[in-house]
């Protein structure tokens, strides 16, 4: 689903004492089937701008396409339609369970959108096995399971009802690095292997290098860069400025560039990289 | 109370077990561990690991099923934990479960208030403490309009407003923002410098816990390992096995093996890998 943005601004109670304008004149475009990366710090209107998505907030002004849908200012009677194709993982889903069992757990988001439950109920082993999750925990309740259980159940849910945007807002906040790392495998598998576009909001820069084919970092409610995920490390002055931390790789590679004078050609999360050409340089081997 | 190598223990786990409900396994196995007065112990495992629980055992929100621990002297019990909740401020995970004020000064001040403390003092600490978690100017602020790291740190100067002897932290930059965590370790070494506090952090972070005099590795309820931040780095095989990822710089000081150049010890960080190498193996 591809996402243009024009001329977005986004007030919360406008006319109140309490005014805040969130967004200002954001402008952008999310290519059908690109894996997006939205990075800021807390404040710097990420949360807002997912909202948009699917339509639990409205453009203030401008207008925000996504797919065919156009949402402004003015009421769109198809926010259901929209909402149908958008899913969303918000921080801590498990967090958002609370149905008897997993399975009724799963099956309440498709349920509420009015899909054809013989059919999704059809879909349930294969999800299940996308997500990881073993049948045999179908009747338990969502309480008794373990955390990452949890989310991985709260993520099937989504999953059934086969978006064509899947937004994640933080998806493995709190998660130990094992967890995490499954986590991000799995959304990065379902991307690759469906016809989806994903947006993944985060402030984890390696995860956005490393998944992601464009990111976008957002400051003070304005797009303040949109980039491929090489910019990472060719504008990390101009992120460290805004207060963004960069992976640590990144940072020691910044660290032997400036204390043995020599320069890496592309950037690289890779140890083995890294370890190589730093010995290349102790050892003379090379002549830059 | 003294240990062998002569510290003052403050914190000790004696034979202890826990199980949340008769019924349920065993979430922690025959414990014993040692905290010495002014040290950093980390505390580090998967989630699941039991690491959580061993927090909530020090200030009793949980008690032992079997065992004891014991915190200055005194076991923790329903009869001591009023007391011993003085002597041990904790810090969770959620900066946004742990506000009652409706100011930030209003906030800091709740814990000495129900400690009695008399008024003039209590202007003295909220100043003092503020200034501790370089959050001086805010004393009129509302803390939900706060970031989270902003609010860690109203939860710690809250903490120290009881001048208690150790801070445990459960987790407390988990959710934090990078900018967040930080601050929020900066503020923790700072205070470790100027009060002579007593600091146990519960981390899944190894680069986190290198911070710390000594890290203990619980998995499965268990301890794994105990020992300095280097030693468990010089271990890293085992990390990955309870569910530990090992840190950057040590993925690399192996790698670095691999093209027959090493250095004298274990690095903690990676400046301190590239200048050892550079000073022992450049050739001019």
């Amino acid at each position: 689903m591809e996402i243009t943005f024009k001329e977005v601004d986004y007030t919360y109670q406008p006319n109140t004492p309490f005014e805040h304008k969130a967004l200002k004149g954001v402008s952008f475009h999310i290519p059908k089937g690109s894996f997006t990366a939205i990075i800021g710090h807390t404040g710097s209107g990420k949360s807002t701008l997912i909202q948009q998505f699917n339509g639990l907030l409205r453009p203030t002004k401008g207008t925000a396409k996504i797919g065919e849908f156009t949402l402004s200012n003015e009421k769109n009677n198809q926010i259901k339609e929209l909402r149908k194709k958008v899913g969303m993982v918000f921080q801590y889903p498990e967090h958002q369970l609370f149905e008897e069992t997993v399975k009724k757990d799963i099956l309440f988001g498709p349920k509420n959108f009015g899909f054809k439950m013989d059919e999704v109920e059809k879909k349930l082993p294969k999800i299940l096995e996308d997500v990881g999750l073993d049948e045999s925990l179908l009747e338990r309740s969502p309480f008794e399971l373990s955390g990452g259980q949890m989310r991985r159940t709260a993520i099937a849910g989504v999953m059934l009802m086969e978006p064509e945007l899947l937004v994640l807002d933080e998806p493995t906040a709190g998660l130990d690095p094992y967890g995490k790392r499954q986590v991000m495998e799995l959304f990065s598998h379902l991307h690759q292997k469906r016809d989806q576009t994903t947006v993944l909001v985060t402030h984890d820069m390696e995860d956005a290098f490393k998944y992601a084919d464009q990111i976008m970092v957002l400051e003070d409610g304005k797009v303040n860069l949109i980039d491929h995920p090489k910019a990472l490390y060719t504008k990390k002055e101009h992120l460290q400025k805004l207060g963004l931390d960069l992976p640590e790789q990144f940072h020691c590679m910044d660290y032997i560039e400036r204390q043995l004078g020599v320069t890496f050609d592309e950037p690289t999360l890779s140890a083995e990289t890294i370890a190589g050409l730093l010995s290349n340089q102790l050892k003379g081997g090379d002549t830059q | 109370m003294n240990n062998s190598r002569g510290g003052n223990i403050l914190i000790s786990f004696q034979d202890v077990s826990f199980q949340y409900k008769e019924s349920d396994p065993y979430v922690l196995k025959n414990i014993n561990l040692e905290i010495e007065q002014g040290e950093w112990v980390s505390i580090v495992g998967h989630n699941g690991s039991g690491k959580s629980t061993a927090a909530k055992l020090m200030n009793g929100l949980a008690i032992a099923t079997e065992g004891e621990v014991v915190v200055d002297e005194r076991a923790v019990s329903e009869e001591t934990i009023y007391e011993i909740r003085r002597k041990l401020g904790m810090v969770f995970q959620n900066p946004e479960n742990q506000f009652v004020g409706t100011t930030v000064a209003d906030d800091v001040a709740f814990g000495m208030e129900n400690l009695g403390v008399e008024r003039s003092e209590m202007e003295v600490r909220l100043k003092q403490s503020l200034e501790a978690v370089r959050m001086k100017g805010y004393e009129d602020q509302e803390p939900h309009r706060l970031s989270g790291g902003q609010k860690q740190r109203i939860a710690i100067a809250g903490i120290l407003a009881m001048q208690p002897e150790v801070i445990v932290f459960d987790e407390a930059t988990t959710m934090l923002d990078p900018r967040g965590k930080k601050d929020l370790l900066d503020t923790i070494q700072e205070l470790r410098k100027e009060r002579n506090l007593t600091i146990v952090t519960i981390t899944h972070d190894l680069n986190e816990a290198s911070y710390s005099d000594r890290v203990i590795v619980l998995n499965q309820g268990e301890v794994h390992f105990e020992g300095t931040p280097r030693k468990l780095l010089e271990q890293h095989e085992m990390l990955p096995l309870i569910g530990l990822e090992a840190p950057f710089v040590t993925e690399l000081h192996q790698q670095i093996k691999k093209h027959g150049l090493t250095i004298t010890h274990e690095p903690l960080h990676y400046k301190e890998l590239v200048d050892e190498l550079w000073k022992l193996h450049l050739k001019k």
